[in-house]
């Protein structure tokens, strides 16, 4: 599959939507699988997921990006649109949402769905999913990027505001908690 | 403390490792010794990346873009129109260079004479001339081209030292224009005399330069060849 860089500067150069449409075929599955990790529920991701669709569609010609500035860019789109998700259905159940704020985002969420894995998705690997929901938000977030989603250190790091080597430690650390919970 | 911090930076490395494109044998063999710790980690690694499998339904894949499109509305497709466009601007500038610089060398050639490198042109320019003319206007278009060899000729012949066999060259085409105009019939009034007259001029240049007559080639019928010398 030719690069993501490739499609990004035919689009800029053309507009054209076709353009925009071999960009997206590279990021949806990504997309998808954020806000599906996230709220446990299929279609709430795919909600979400459209949302974001449309936001970057709007948005991508206003920029100027190149494959890693891509992904940071989106990622933050998707961080921005889980927020006010969760705001509004905490309201809706009377929480008090002011206090949510983007660094304590729900953290039983994330992988606490194992069921739901097995059941929907076919995903039987039990022990991971279990030794996961033991880890941070912040290490599932980053083995997520790092392994699943196949980012380089410097685009997550960028995503998360933290130095190239704070995220290699984290991978690290998650990835020997893991290891102790699994061996 | 040291056995951990060793642990950590050769599984990070392994890790960059992988990331630049190397395999795993490649990392057990660089860090001998540790190949219980590192197949350890990378098989939790192997298992993260299992969860690559979750994806999104087919028919979300399908619809979403169509409903991007349809929540903003509209849709921005370049026309082939406008794919086109560029390269019609390329092609019309190459064509119109060709055409304002190949205008100017044959109007620069318009002054050449026999010996310059821009004769050809005027010379091919003046077959190009004949070849689109309608038949009933030629006899005009050979008396001016007789007109412009004998104005070349008086030119070169007024040069110090012109190459003789540029003006036997251009005496050969004169003669050669005559008999066409004689041919179509091209003199009108009294301009078959006033050519006889420039004609018998050039001679007497080529006399006193080279002290011999202009000798015509054998072209036509002698009664020509002789009103020419005349």
């Amino acid at each position: 599959m030719p690069s993501i860089d490739l499609y990004l500067k035919n689009f800029y150069k053309s507009g054209d939507d076709i353009w925009f449409e071999r960009i997206y075929s590279h990021f949806i599955d990504k997309l998808y699988r954020y806000f599906l990790f996230r709220t446990t529920s299929r279609e709430v991701a795919e909600d979400l997921a459209g949302d974001a669709l449309v936001k970057i569609y709007k948005n991508l010609r206003n920029t100027k990006l190149n494959e890693k500035s891509f992904f940071v860019w989106m990622y933050k789109i998707a961080k921005n649109l889980l927020i006010d998700y969760y705001r509004k259905s905490d309201k809706d159940r009377g929480v008090d949402f002011e206090n949510i704020k983007d660094g304590n985002l729900k953290d039983n969420n994330f992988f606490d769905i194992s069921p739901f894995l097995k059941k929907e998705l076919s995903f039987e690997n039990d022990k991971l999913i279990n030794s996961l929901n033991k880890l941070t938000r912040l290490q599932k977030d980053v083995l997520m990027l790092k392994f699943v989603e196949d980012l380089d250190y410097r685009t997550i790091a960028k995503i998360f505001g933290k130095r190239q080597n704070t995220i290699r430690g984290i991978v690290f650390r998650a990835l020997s908690k893991l290891r102790e919970d699994l061996i | 403390m040291t056995q951990k911090y060793n642990n950590k930076k050769i599984i990070i490395e392994c890790l960059e490792l992988l990331d630049k494109g190397y395999d795993l044998k490649y990392c057990l063999r660089k860090y001998k010794g540790h190949e219980k710790q590192i197949r350890k980690y990378f098989s939790i690694v192997k298992d993260l990346k299992e969860i690559r499998k979750i994806k999104p339904p087919a028919d979300f894949k399908a619809n979403v873009i169509n409903k991007t499109y349809n929540n903003i509305g509209k849709r921005y497709k370049v026309k082939p129109f406008k794919k086109l466009l560029k390269p019609a601007i390329i092609f019309i500038s190459i064509f119109l260079l060709f055409i304002f610089s190949s205008t100017g060398i044959i109007y620069a050639s318009q002054e050449s004479i026999p010996g310059e490198a821009l004769y050809t042109v005027k010379r091919g320019t003046e077959d190009f001339q004949l070849l689109l003319y309608p038949e009933n206007k030629e006899a005009r278009l050979h008396f001016k081209f007789l007109n412009r060899r004998l104005e070349e000729a008086e030119i070169l012949l007024s040069q110090e030292t012109p190459k003789k066999e540029n003006v036997n060259m251009l005496i050969n085409e004169i003669s050669k224009g005559y008999q066409n105009c004689k041919q179509h019939s091209c003199f009108m009034g009294n301009e078959e005399e006033i050519i006889t007259k420039g004609i018998n001029n050039i001679n007497n240049k080529y006399q006193n330069k080279y002290g011999q007559k202009i000798q015509f080639k054998q072209q036509g019928n002698s009664n020509n060849k002789k009103s020419i010398q005349n």
